[in-house]
Protein backbone atom coordinates (compact mmCIF):
# COMPACT_ATOMS: atom_id res chain seq x y z
CA UNK A 1 0.00 0.00 0.00
CA UNK A 2 1.09 3.49 -0.87
CA UNK A 3 1.88 5.27 2.37
CA UNK A 4 0.86 8.91 2.43
CA UNK A 5 3.44 11.09 4.14
CA UNK A 6 3.29 14.55 5.67
CA UNK A 7 5.18 15.85 2.67
CA UNK A 8 2.54 14.33 0.36
CA UNK A 9 -0.20 16.17 2.25
CA UNK A 10 1.71 19.46 2.12
CA UNK A 11 2.28 19.01 -1.63
CA UNK A 12 -1.42 18.20 -2.32
CA UNK A 13 -2.49 21.14 -0.15
CA UNK A 14 -0.25 23.38 -2.25
CA UNK A 15 -1.82 22.03 -5.47
CA UNK A 16 -5.23 22.60 -3.86
CA UNK A 17 -4.39 26.16 -2.78
CA UNK A 18 -5.18 25.28 0.83
CA UNK A 19 -3.18 26.30 3.89
CA UNK A 20 -3.10 23.67 6.63
CA UNK A 21 -1.95 23.84 10.25
CA UNK A 22 0.40 21.11 11.51
CA UNK A 23 -2.53 19.44 13.29
CA UNK A 24 -4.55 19.47 10.09
CA UNK A 25 -1.68 17.94 8.16
CA UNK A 26 -1.62 15.02 10.59
CA UNK A 27 -5.42 14.68 10.64
CA UNK A 28 -5.74 14.67 6.84
CA UNK A 29 -2.75 12.34 6.54
CA UNK A 30 -4.59 9.75 8.64
CA UNK A 31 -7.92 10.22 6.90
CA UNK A 32 -6.55 10.27 3.37
CA UNK A 33 -4.41 7.21 4.11
CA UNK A 34 -7.57 5.29 5.06
CA UNK A 35 -9.54 6.52 2.04
CA UNK A 36 -6.73 6.01 -0.48
CA UNK A 37 -6.08 2.61 1.13
CA UNK A 38 -9.70 1.72 0.47
CA UNK A 39 -9.78 2.83 -3.17
CA UNK A 40 -6.52 0.99 -3.84
CA UNK A 41 -8.53 -2.24 -4.04
CA UNK A 42 -9.08 -1.25 -7.69
CA UNK A 43 -5.41 -2.11 -8.19
CA UNK A 44 -6.26 -5.79 -7.71
CA UNK A 45 -9.05 -5.79 -10.30
CA UNK A 46 -8.38 -6.99 -13.82
CA UNK A 47 -9.30 -3.91 -15.81
CA UNK A 48 -6.53 -3.65 -18.40
CA UNK A 49 -8.77 -4.67 -21.30
CA UNK A 50 -11.48 -2.12 -20.43
CA UNK A 51 -11.88 1.18 -22.25
CA UNK A 52 -12.01 4.33 -20.15
CA UNK A 53 -15.38 5.99 -19.54
CA UNK A 54 -15.40 9.77 -19.79
CA UNK A 55 -19.17 10.20 -19.93
CA UNK A 56 -22.25 8.00 -19.94
CA UNK A 57 -24.86 9.77 -22.07
CA UNK A 58 -23.23 8.91 -25.41
CA UNK A 59 -23.69 12.47 -26.64
CA UNK A 60 -21.34 13.83 -29.26
CA UNK A 61 -20.79 17.59 -29.76
CA UNK A 62 -23.96 19.62 -29.73
CA UNK A 63 -23.64 22.71 -31.88
CA UNK A 64 -25.59 25.93 -31.88
CA UNK A 65 -25.48 29.06 -33.97
CA UNK A 66 -22.94 31.57 -32.68
CA UNK A 67 -25.25 34.53 -32.42
CA UNK A 68 -25.78 37.34 -29.94
CA UNK A 69 -28.86 36.58 -27.88
CA UNK A 70 -31.27 39.15 -26.53
CA UNK A 71 -30.68 39.36 -22.79
CA UNK A 72 -34.31 40.27 -22.17
CA UNK A 73 -35.63 37.58 -24.45
CA UNK A 74 -38.43 35.36 -23.20
CA UNK A 75 -36.44 32.17 -23.56
CA UNK A 76 -33.59 31.05 -21.30
CA UNK A 77 -31.15 33.35 -22.95
CA UNK A 78 -27.47 32.59 -22.55
CA UNK A 79 -26.87 36.30 -22.15
CA UNK A 80 -29.54 36.93 -19.57
CA UNK A 81 -27.18 38.25 -16.92
CA UNK A 82 -25.56 41.64 -17.17
CA UNK A 83 -21.93 42.22 -16.31
CA UNK A 84 -22.97 44.43 -13.40
CA UNK A 85 -25.18 41.67 -11.93
CA UNK A 86 -22.19 39.34 -12.00
CA UNK A 87 -19.94 41.93 -10.40
CA UNK A 88 -22.48 42.45 -7.60
CA UNK A 89 -21.29 39.22 -5.98
CA UNK A 90 -17.64 40.18 -5.67
CA UNK A 91 -16.49 41.64 -2.40
CA UNK A 92 -13.37 42.93 -4.13
CA UNK A 93 -12.97 46.39 -5.53
CA UNK A 94 -14.16 46.88 -9.08
CA UNK A 95 -12.80 49.35 -11.58
CA UNK A 96 -14.50 50.24 -14.88
CA UNK A 97 -16.40 46.97 -14.96
CA UNK A 98 -13.40 44.82 -13.99
CA UNK A 99 -12.46 43.16 -10.71
CA UNK A 100 -9.37 44.53 -9.03
CA UNK A 101 -6.92 42.15 -7.37
CA UNK A 102 -3.42 42.40 -5.94
CA UNK A 103 -0.58 42.46 -8.44
CA UNK A 104 0.08 39.06 -10.00
CA UNK A 105 3.82 39.41 -10.61
CA UNK B 1 -53.90 14.82 -1.50
CA UNK B 2 -52.07 14.34 -4.79
CA UNK B 3 -50.48 17.28 -6.61
CA UNK B 4 -53.22 17.06 -9.25
CA UNK B 5 -55.88 17.24 -6.55
CA UNK B 6 -54.11 20.16 -4.88
CA UNK B 7 -53.86 22.04 -8.19
CA UNK B 8 -57.58 21.45 -8.78
CA UNK B 9 -58.38 23.41 -5.58
CA UNK B 10 -56.63 26.50 -6.96
CA UNK B 11 -58.86 28.70 -9.09
CA UNK B 12 -57.69 32.18 -8.17
CA UNK B 13 -55.33 34.26 -6.05
CA UNK B 14 -57.32 33.64 -2.85
CA UNK B 15 -57.12 29.85 -3.06
CA UNK B 16 -53.45 29.87 -4.09
CA UNK B 17 -52.64 32.29 -1.30
CA UNK B 18 -54.25 30.02 1.32
CA UNK B 19 -52.02 27.10 0.30
CA UNK B 20 -48.85 29.18 0.11
CA UNK B 21 -49.48 30.98 3.43
CA UNK B 22 -49.94 27.58 5.11
CA UNK B 23 -46.65 26.39 3.59
CA UNK B 24 -44.85 29.58 4.65
CA UNK B 25 -46.11 29.06 8.22
CA UNK B 26 -44.77 25.51 8.13
CA UNK B 27 -41.45 26.91 6.90
CA UNK B 28 -41.35 29.35 9.82
CA UNK B 29 -42.26 26.63 12.32
CA UNK B 30 -39.85 24.04 10.85
CA UNK B 31 -38.79 21.88 13.83
CA UNK B 32 -36.24 19.84 11.84
CA UNK B 33 -33.88 22.55 10.54
CA UNK B 34 -34.97 21.22 7.15
CA UNK B 35 -34.98 24.69 5.65
CA UNK B 36 -32.29 27.35 5.99
CA UNK B 37 -33.97 30.30 4.26
CA UNK B 38 -37.57 31.34 3.65
CA UNK B 39 -38.54 32.69 0.24
CA UNK B 40 -41.66 34.35 1.69
CA UNK B 41 -41.41 37.72 -0.04
CA UNK B 42 -40.86 36.29 -3.47
CA UNK B 43 -43.45 33.54 -2.89
CA UNK B 44 -46.09 36.22 -2.12
CA UNK B 45 -45.18 38.05 -5.32
CA UNK B 46 -45.52 34.78 -7.20
CA UNK B 47 -48.96 34.18 -5.63
CA UNK B 48 -50.17 37.38 -7.28
CA UNK B 49 -48.73 36.38 -10.65
CA UNK B 50 -50.06 32.81 -10.55
CA UNK B 51 -53.44 34.02 -9.26
CA UNK B 52 -53.73 36.45 -12.16
CA UNK B 53 -52.75 33.76 -14.66
CA UNK B 54 -55.47 31.47 -13.29
CA UNK B 55 -58.05 34.23 -13.36
CA UNK B 56 -57.17 34.80 -17.02
CA UNK B 57 -57.99 31.15 -17.65
CA UNK B 58 -54.42 29.94 -18.07
CA UNK B 59 -53.95 26.24 -17.49
CA UNK B 60 -51.00 25.56 -15.17
CA UNK B 61 -50.05 22.02 -14.22
CA UNK B 62 -48.51 23.07 -10.87
CA UNK B 63 -50.65 26.13 -10.08
CA UNK B 64 -49.93 27.15 -6.49
CA UNK B 65 -47.90 24.05 -5.60
CA UNK B 66 -45.41 24.94 -2.83
CA UNK B 67 -41.89 23.63 -3.47
CA UNK B 68 -38.86 23.50 -1.18
CA UNK B 69 -35.59 23.81 -3.11
CA UNK B 70 -32.24 22.37 -2.08
CA UNK B 71 -29.93 25.31 -1.46
CA UNK B 72 -27.48 24.30 -4.17
CA UNK B 73 -30.07 25.38 -6.78
CA UNK B 74 -29.73 29.02 -7.82
CA UNK B 75 -32.96 30.84 -6.96
CA UNK B 76 -34.15 34.39 -6.58
CA UNK B 77 -35.56 35.54 -3.25
CA UNK B 78 -32.73 34.48 -0.92
CA UNK B 79 -29.02 33.74 -0.94
CA UNK B 80 -27.83 30.53 -2.58
CA UNK B 81 -25.18 29.08 -0.28
CA UNK B 82 -25.09 25.31 -0.86
CA UNK B 83 -25.13 25.32 2.99
CA UNK B 84 -21.49 26.42 2.95
CA UNK B 85 -19.71 29.34 4.57
CA UNK B 86 -17.92 29.73 1.24
CA UNK B 87 -21.10 30.93 -0.50
CA UNK B 88 -22.77 32.84 2.33
CA UNK B 89 -23.95 36.16 0.92
CA UNK B 90 -24.13 34.92 -2.67
CA UNK B 91 -27.14 36.27 -4.55
CA UNK B 92 -27.89 34.33 -7.70
CA UNK B 93 -28.06 36.55 -10.79
CA UNK B 94 -30.24 33.97 -12.56
CA UNK B 95 -32.28 30.89 -11.60
CA UNK B 96 -31.62 27.24 -12.32
CA UNK B 97 -33.44 25.78 -15.32
CA UNK B 98 -35.38 23.31 -13.15
CA UNK B 99 -36.77 26.15 -11.00
CA UNK B 100 -37.63 28.18 -14.11
CA UNK B 101 -39.50 25.23 -15.64
CA UNK B 102 -41.49 24.58 -12.45
CA UNK B 103 -42.36 28.28 -12.12
CA UNK B 104 -43.55 28.36 -15.72
CA UNK B 105 -46.18 25.79 -14.68
CA UNK B 106 -47.27 27.85 -11.66
CA UNK B 107 -45.19 26.26 -8.89
CA UNK B 108 -44.14 28.55 -6.05
CA UNK B 109 -40.77 28.16 -4.30
CA UNK B 110 -41.28 28.67 -0.56
CA UNK B 111 -37.90 27.88 1.03
CA UNK B 112 -34.33 26.70 0.54
CA UNK B 113 -33.53 23.28 1.98
CA UNK B 114 -30.55 22.34 4.12
CA UNK B 115 -27.87 20.00 2.77
CA UNK B 116 -24.38 18.76 3.48
CA UNK B 117 -22.19 21.70 2.43
CA UNK B 118 -21.66 21.56 -1.35
CA UNK B 119 -23.69 18.29 -1.25
CA UNK B 120 -20.66 16.52 0.24
CA UNK B 121 -22.08 14.03 2.69
CA UNK B 122 -24.59 11.33 3.50
CA UNK B 123 -26.23 12.66 6.67
CA UNK B 124 -26.72 16.47 6.40
CA UNK B 125 -24.49 16.72 9.49
CA UNK B 126 -21.90 18.46 7.31
CA UNK B 127 -23.95 21.64 6.90
CA UNK B 128 -22.54 25.01 7.94
CA UNK B 129 -26.13 25.79 9.05
CA UNK B 130 -26.27 22.87 11.53
CA UNK B 131 -27.72 19.40 10.95
CA UNK B 132 -31.26 18.51 9.91
CA UNK B 133 -33.17 16.01 12.06
CA UNK B 134 -35.16 13.08 10.71
CA UNK B 135 -38.91 13.72 11.16
CA UNK B 136 -39.45 9.99 11.75
CA UNK B 137 -37.01 9.89 14.70
CA UNK B 138 -35.38 13.15 15.73
CA UNK B 139 -32.39 11.41 17.32
CA UNK B 140 -31.37 10.24 13.86
CA UNK B 141 -29.99 11.80 10.69
CA UNK B 142 -32.25 12.32 7.68
CA UNK B 143 -29.57 11.00 5.32
CA UNK B 144 -27.86 13.21 2.79
CA UNK B 145 -26.95 15.19 1.08
CA UNK B 146 -30.56 16.21 0.25
CA UNK B 147 -31.53 15.71 3.92
CA UNK B 148 -33.38 19.03 4.23
CA UNK B 149 -35.41 18.22 1.12
CA UNK B 150 -36.39 14.75 2.40
CA UNK B 151 -37.24 16.10 5.86
CA UNK B 152 -39.34 18.91 4.32
CA UNK B 153 -41.48 16.34 2.48
CA UNK B 154 -41.61 13.78 5.31
CA UNK B 155 -42.36 16.57 7.80
CA UNK B 156 -45.18 17.99 5.64
CA UNK B 157 -43.58 21.38 5.05
CA UNK B 158 -44.20 21.03 1.30
CA UNK B 159 -45.49 18.25 -0.97
CA UNK B 160 -42.50 18.59 -3.31
CA UNK B 161 -38.82 19.21 -2.68
CA UNK B 162 -35.98 19.39 -5.16
CA UNK B 163 -32.78 17.49 -4.55
CA UNK B 164 -29.59 16.62 -6.37
CA UNK B 165 -28.02 13.17 -6.59
CA UNK B 166 -24.35 12.63 -7.36
CA UNK B 167 -23.88 9.26 -5.66
CA UNK B 168 -27.14 8.70 -3.78
CA UNK B 169 -27.96 12.13 -2.38
CA UNK B 170 -31.67 11.93 -3.31
CA UNK B 171 -32.23 8.19 -2.79
CA UNK B 172 -30.48 7.86 0.58
CA UNK B 173 -32.42 10.59 2.42
CA UNK B 174 -35.65 9.39 0.76
CA UNK B 175 -34.98 5.92 2.17
CA UNK B 176 -34.08 7.27 5.65
CA UNK B 177 -37.15 9.55 5.84
CA UNK B 178 -39.70 7.26 4.16
CA UNK B 179 -40.49 9.32 1.05
CA UNK B 180 -40.13 8.78 -2.71
CA UNK B 181 -36.83 10.05 -4.11
CA UNK B 182 -36.04 10.00 -7.81
CA UNK B 183 -32.67 10.24 -9.57
CA UNK B 184 -33.34 10.63 -13.31
CA UNK B 185 -31.10 9.24 -16.04
CA UNK B 186 -27.89 11.25 -16.35
CA UNK B 187 -28.54 14.14 -18.73
CA UNK B 188 -32.33 13.97 -18.63
CA UNK B 189 -32.63 17.00 -16.33
CA UNK B 190 -30.63 20.18 -16.78
CA UNK B 191 -27.80 20.93 -14.35
CA UNK B 192 -27.79 24.59 -15.37
CA UNK B 193 -27.85 26.84 -12.33
CA UNK B 194 -27.02 24.18 -9.76
CA UNK B 195 -23.76 24.42 -7.80
CA UNK B 196 -21.54 21.79 -9.45
CA UNK B 197 -20.17 18.84 -7.50
CA UNK B 198 -19.16 16.07 -9.94
CA UNK B 199 -20.35 17.02 -13.39
CA UNK B 200 -20.30 13.51 -14.88
CA UNK B 201 -22.76 12.12 -12.31
CA UNK B 202 -24.70 15.17 -10.95
CA UNK B 203 -28.45 14.79 -11.63
CA UNK B 204 -31.38 16.89 -10.40
CA UNK B 205 -34.61 15.28 -9.25
CA UNK B 206 -37.66 15.50 -6.99
CA UNK B 207 -38.63 14.09 -3.60
CA UNK B 208 -42.37 13.62 -3.03
CA UNK B 209 -44.87 11.48 -1.14
CA UNK B 210 -45.96 9.40 -4.15
CA UNK B 211 -44.59 8.08 -7.42
CA UNK B 212 -47.39 9.78 -9.38
CA UNK B 213 -46.33 13.18 -7.98
CA UNK B 214 -42.70 12.44 -8.87
CA UNK B 215 -43.75 11.49 -12.40
CA UNK B 216 -45.59 14.80 -12.81
CA UNK B 217 -42.56 16.81 -11.67
CA UNK B 218 -40.22 14.81 -13.92
CA UNK B 219 -42.54 15.36 -16.88
CA UNK B 220 -42.15 19.12 -16.40
CA UNK B 221 -38.40 19.31 -15.77
CA UNK B 222 -37.11 16.62 -18.16
CA UNK B 223 -35.55 17.28 -21.53
CA UNK B 224 -32.89 19.18 -23.41
CA UNK B 225 -31.80 22.61 -22.26
CA UNK B 226 -29.63 24.88 -24.36
CA UNK B 227 -27.91 26.02 -21.16
CA UNK B 228 -26.65 22.48 -20.44
CA UNK B 229 -24.90 20.82 -23.37
CA UNK B 230 -25.02 17.42 -21.65
CA UNK B 231 -28.82 17.22 -21.60
CA UNK B 232 -30.42 14.45 -23.68
CA UNK B 233 -33.67 14.11 -25.58
CA UNK B 234 -36.56 12.81 -23.51
CA UNK B 235 -37.03 9.04 -23.58
CA UNK B 236 -40.79 9.46 -23.17
CA UNK B 237 -43.30 12.06 -24.36
CA UNK B 238 -45.32 11.65 -21.18
CA UNK B 239 -43.73 10.49 -17.92
CA UNK B 240 -47.10 10.59 -16.16
CA UNK B 241 -48.29 7.52 -18.07
CA UNK B 242 -47.20 5.07 -15.40
CA UNK B 243 -49.98 2.46 -15.51
CA UNK B 244 -48.56 -0.92 -16.41
CA UNK B 245 -50.60 -3.78 -17.73
CA UNK B 246 -48.14 -6.65 -17.68
CA UNK B 247 -46.22 -8.25 -14.80
CA UNK B 248 -42.68 -7.02 -14.19
CA UNK B 249 -39.56 -9.11 -14.49
CA UNK B 250 -37.51 -7.90 -11.54
CA UNK B 251 -33.80 -8.65 -11.18
CA UNK B 252 -32.83 -8.99 -7.53
CA UNK B 253 -29.20 -7.94 -7.26
CA UNK B 254 -27.35 -10.57 -5.23
CA UNK B 255 -24.49 -8.25 -4.26
CA UNK B 256 -26.96 -5.71 -2.82
CA UNK B 257 -28.10 -8.30 -0.25
CA UNK B 258 -24.64 -9.23 1.03
CA UNK B 259 -23.23 -9.55 4.56
CA UNK B 260 -22.66 -5.81 4.90
CA UNK B 261 -26.40 -5.15 4.80
CA UNK B 262 -28.23 -4.83 8.14
CA UNK B 263 -30.40 -7.97 8.68
CA UNK B 264 -33.50 -5.92 9.48
CA UNK B 265 -33.09 -3.95 6.24
CA UNK B 266 -32.67 -7.22 4.38
CA UNK B 267 -35.87 -8.52 5.98
CA UNK B 268 -37.92 -5.51 4.83
CA UNK B 269 -36.58 -5.88 1.29
CA UNK B 270 -37.22 -9.64 1.25
CA UNK B 271 -40.79 -9.09 2.46
CA UNK B 272 -41.30 -6.47 -0.23
CA UNK B 273 -40.00 -8.79 -2.94
CA UNK B 274 -42.19 -11.63 -1.65
CA UNK B 275 -45.22 -9.34 -1.84
CA UNK B 276 -44.34 -8.51 -5.46
CA UNK B 277 -43.95 -12.19 -6.26
CA UNK B 278 -47.33 -12.96 -4.66
CA UNK B 279 -48.87 -10.24 -6.81
CA UNK B 280 -47.72 -12.07 -9.93
CA UNK B 281 -44.42 -10.37 -10.73
CA UNK B 282 -41.42 -12.48 -11.67
CA UNK B 283 -38.27 -12.35 -9.53
CA UNK B 284 -34.92 -13.31 -11.05
CA UNK B 285 -31.58 -13.50 -9.22
CA UNK B 286 -29.00 -11.28 -10.88
CA UNK B 287 -25.31 -10.88 -10.18
CA UNK B 288 -23.48 -7.58 -10.67
CA UNK B 289 -19.94 -8.72 -9.88
CA UNK B 290 -18.36 -5.28 -10.29
CA UNK B 291 -20.56 -3.83 -7.53
CA UNK B 292 -17.62 -4.39 -5.16
CA UNK B 293 -15.56 -1.94 -7.24
CA UNK B 294 -18.24 0.74 -7.42
CA UNK B 295 -17.49 2.65 -4.22
CA UNK B 296 -13.72 2.67 -4.79
CA UNK B 297 -14.32 3.87 -8.35
CA UNK B 298 -16.74 6.54 -7.13
CA UNK B 299 -14.35 7.91 -4.50
CA UNK B 300 -11.71 8.44 -7.17
CA UNK B 301 -13.83 9.83 -10.02
CA UNK B 302 -15.99 12.12 -7.90
CA UNK B 303 -13.25 13.80 -5.79
CA UNK B 304 -11.28 14.29 -9.02
CA UNK B 305 -14.22 16.20 -10.49
CA UNK B 306 -14.84 18.03 -7.21
CA UNK B 307 -11.25 19.26 -7.07
CA UNK B 308 -11.73 20.73 -10.54
CA UNK B 309 -15.20 22.19 -9.93
CA UNK B 310 -14.23 23.73 -6.60
CA UNK B 311 -11.14 25.38 -8.11
CA UNK B 312 -13.45 28.24 -9.11
CA UNK B 313 -13.78 29.36 -5.47
CA UNK B 314 -10.83 31.70 -5.38
CA UNK B 315 -12.44 34.51 -3.38
CA UNK B 316 -12.07 36.91 -6.29
CA UNK B 317 -15.31 36.90 -8.26
CA UNK B 318 -17.79 35.59 -5.68
CA UNK B 319 -17.88 33.67 -2.43
CA UNK B 320 -15.98 34.13 0.81
CA UNK B 321 -12.82 36.19 0.65
CA UNK B 322 -10.16 36.67 3.24
CA UNK B 323 -9.24 39.88 5.02
CA UNK B 324 -5.71 38.72 5.80
CA UNK B 325 -3.58 38.37 2.70
CA UNK B 326 -0.35 40.04 1.70
CA UNK B 327 -0.27 38.70 -1.86
CA UNK B 328 -2.63 37.29 -4.47
CA UNK B 329 -1.34 33.77 -3.79
CA UNK B 330 -2.07 34.19 -0.08
CA UNK B 331 -5.46 35.67 -0.94
CA UNK B 332 -6.42 32.46 -2.77
CA UNK B 333 -5.12 30.18 -0.04
CA UNK B 334 -6.61 32.06 2.89
CA UNK B 335 -9.96 32.55 1.17
CA UNK B 336 -10.24 28.83 0.38
CA UNK B 337 -8.92 27.64 3.75
CA UNK B 338 -11.36 29.89 5.65
CA UNK B 339 -14.38 29.25 3.38
CA UNK B 340 -14.24 25.49 2.89
CA UNK B 341 -15.10 23.00 5.62
CA UNK B 342 -13.08 19.86 6.32
CA UNK B 343 -15.10 17.58 4.00
CA UNK B 344 -14.67 19.87 0.99
CA UNK B 345 -10.93 20.14 1.78
CA UNK B 346 -10.69 16.37 2.11
CA UNK B 347 -12.37 15.76 -1.25
CA UNK B 348 -10.38 18.46 -3.03
CA UNK B 349 -7.16 16.92 -1.73
CA UNK B 350 -8.16 13.34 -2.63
CA UNK B 351 -9.04 14.61 -6.10
CA UNK B 352 -5.76 16.40 -6.56
CA UNK B 353 -3.88 13.38 -5.22
CA UNK B 354 -5.44 10.89 -7.67
CA UNK B 355 -4.99 13.32 -10.56
CA UNK B 356 -1.42 14.32 -9.70
CA UNK B 357 1.55 13.44 -11.84
CA UNK B 358 2.69 9.85 -11.27
CA UNK B 359 -0.59 8.71 -9.72
CA UNK B 360 -3.02 9.40 -12.56
CA UNK B 361 -2.67 5.97 -14.21
CA UNK B 362 -2.81 4.08 -10.92
CA UNK B 363 -5.98 5.78 -9.71
CA UNK B 364 -7.96 7.93 -12.12
CA UNK B 365 -7.44 5.89 -15.28
CA UNK B 366 -8.07 2.67 -13.40
CA UNK B 367 -11.31 4.13 -11.99
CA UNK B 368 -12.47 5.12 -15.47
CA UNK B 369 -11.84 1.56 -16.61
CA UNK B 370 -13.75 0.21 -13.62
CA UNK B 371 -16.57 2.58 -14.56
CA UNK B 372 -16.76 0.95 -18.00
CA UNK B 373 -16.89 -2.52 -16.49
CA UNK B 374 -19.59 -1.46 -14.06
CA UNK B 375 -21.68 0.15 -16.80
CA UNK B 376 -21.35 -2.95 -19.00
CA UNK B 377 -22.40 -5.18 -16.09
CA UNK B 378 -25.52 -3.08 -15.53
CA UNK B 379 -26.36 -3.10 -19.24
CA UNK B 380 -25.98 -6.87 -19.49
CA UNK B 381 -28.18 -7.38 -16.43
CA UNK B 382 -30.83 -4.98 -17.71
CA UNK B 383 -30.94 -6.82 -21.05
CA UNK B 384 -32.49 -9.78 -19.24
CA UNK B 385 -34.96 -8.03 -16.87
CA UNK B 386 -37.22 -4.95 -16.81
CA UNK B 387 -35.77 -3.49 -13.66
CA UNK B 388 -33.16 -4.14 -10.95
CA UNK B 389 -34.09 -4.08 -7.28
CA UNK B 390 -32.37 -4.08 -3.90
CA UNK B 391 -32.01 -1.90 -0.81
CA UNK B 392 -31.03 1.78 -1.14
CA UNK B 393 -28.68 1.69 1.81
CA UNK B 394 -27.10 -0.99 4.00
CA UNK B 395 -28.63 0.53 7.15
CA UNK B 396 -31.68 2.52 8.22
CA UNK B 397 -31.19 6.11 9.45
CA UNK B 398 -28.27 6.20 11.87
CA UNK B 399 -27.84 8.33 14.99
CA UNK B 400 -26.16 11.73 15.01
CA UNK B 401 -22.40 11.50 15.38
CA UNK B 402 -22.30 7.77 14.65
CA UNK B 403 -20.20 8.17 11.49
CA UNK B 404 -18.78 11.70 11.74
CA UNK B 405 -15.43 10.69 13.28
CA UNK B 406 -14.57 8.37 10.40
CA UNK B 407 -15.04 9.78 6.89
CA UNK B 408 -14.56 6.36 5.27
CA UNK B 409 -17.36 4.89 7.40
CA UNK B 410 -19.65 7.72 6.23
CA UNK B 411 -18.72 7.02 2.59
CA UNK B 412 -19.87 3.40 3.01
CA UNK B 413 -23.49 4.64 3.36
CA UNK B 414 -23.35 5.21 -0.42
CA UNK B 415 -22.13 1.71 -1.29
CA UNK B 416 -25.40 0.62 -2.95
CA UNK B 417 -26.30 3.88 -4.67
CA UNK B 418 -23.07 4.93 -6.40
CA UNK B 419 -23.29 2.20 -9.06
CA UNK B 420 -26.35 3.67 -10.80
CA UNK B 421 -24.74 7.12 -10.57
CA UNK B 422 -21.51 6.04 -12.27
CA UNK B 423 -23.48 4.22 -14.97
CA UNK B 424 -25.88 7.18 -15.43
CA UNK B 425 -28.95 5.02 -14.87
CA UNK B 426 -32.35 6.18 -13.56
CA UNK B 427 -32.93 5.03 -9.98
CA UNK B 428 -35.52 5.57 -7.31
CA UNK B 429 -36.13 4.95 -3.62
CA UNK B 430 -39.68 3.81 -2.86
CA UNK B 431 -40.84 3.21 0.74
CA UNK B 432 -40.84 -0.56 1.32
CA UNK B 433 -41.65 -0.83 5.02
CA UNK B 434 -40.09 -0.36 8.44
CA UNK B 435 -37.43 -2.16 10.44
CA UNK B 436 -38.81 -4.37 13.18
CA UNK B 437 -36.96 -3.04 16.23
CA UNK B 438 -36.79 0.72 15.80
CA UNK B 439 -39.56 1.05 13.18
CA UNK B 440 -37.38 3.06 10.81
CA UNK B 441 -38.27 3.44 7.13
CA UNK B 442 -36.45 1.39 4.50
CA UNK B 443 -36.45 2.24 0.81
CA UNK B 444 -36.43 -0.25 -2.04
CA UNK B 445 -34.08 0.88 -4.79
CA UNK B 446 -35.21 0.40 -8.38
CA UNK B 447 -32.69 0.84 -11.21
CA UNK B 448 -33.61 0.96 -14.90
CA UNK B 449 -32.05 1.36 -18.33
CA UNK B 450 -30.55 4.70 -19.34
CA UNK B 451 -33.25 7.08 -20.61
CA UNK B 452 -35.95 4.52 -19.87
CA UNK B 453 -37.16 6.43 -16.82
CA UNK B 454 -40.78 5.60 -17.47
CA UNK B 455 -40.14 1.92 -16.67
CA UNK B 456 -38.67 2.87 -13.29
CA UNK B 457 -41.72 5.02 -12.54
CA UNK B 458 -44.06 2.22 -13.61
CA UNK B 459 -42.27 -0.20 -11.29
CA UNK B 460 -42.53 2.34 -8.48
CA UNK B 461 -46.29 2.54 -8.99
CA UNK B 462 -46.49 -1.26 -8.86
CA UNK B 463 -44.72 -1.26 -5.46
CA UNK B 464 -47.09 1.39 -4.10
CA UNK B 465 -50.11 -0.60 -5.28
CA UNK B 466 -48.81 -3.83 -3.74
CA UNK B 467 -48.19 -2.02 -0.44
CA UNK B 468 -51.61 -0.37 -0.26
Amino acid sequence: MNKITEDDIRYIAELSKLELTNDEVEKFRNELSAIIGYVEQLGDADLDSEDVTHQVSGLVNRMREDEVADRNGADNSLQRVSKQELLDNTANATNSGYIQVDRVL
Amino acid sequence: MSLNELVATHQDQVTVSATIEAALSAVDDDPYNAVIASLANRARERVKIVGKQLEQGKSLRLAGVPVVVKDNYLTFGAETTAASNMLKGFNAPYQSTVVERLEAEGAIMVAKANLDAFAHGSSTENSDFGPTTNPVDETRVPGGSSGGSAAAVAGNIAPVALGSDTGGSIRLPASFCGVVGYKPSYGLVSRSGVVAMASSTDVMGPLTKTVADTALILDIIAGQDRLDGTTIQRGSDDYTQTDSDKPLKIGVVKEFMGDGVNPEVKQVITNQLDALSNAGHELVDISLPSTELALACYYIVVPAEISSNLARYDGVRFGHHTDSAKSLEEFYKHSRSEGFGDEAKRRIMIGNYVLSSGYYDAYYKKAQQARTKLTNDFEAALDTVDILAGPVAPTPAFKFGENTQDPLQMYLADVLTVGASLAGLPAMSVPAGETKTAELPVGLQLIGRHNDDVTVLKAGRVIEEVNQ
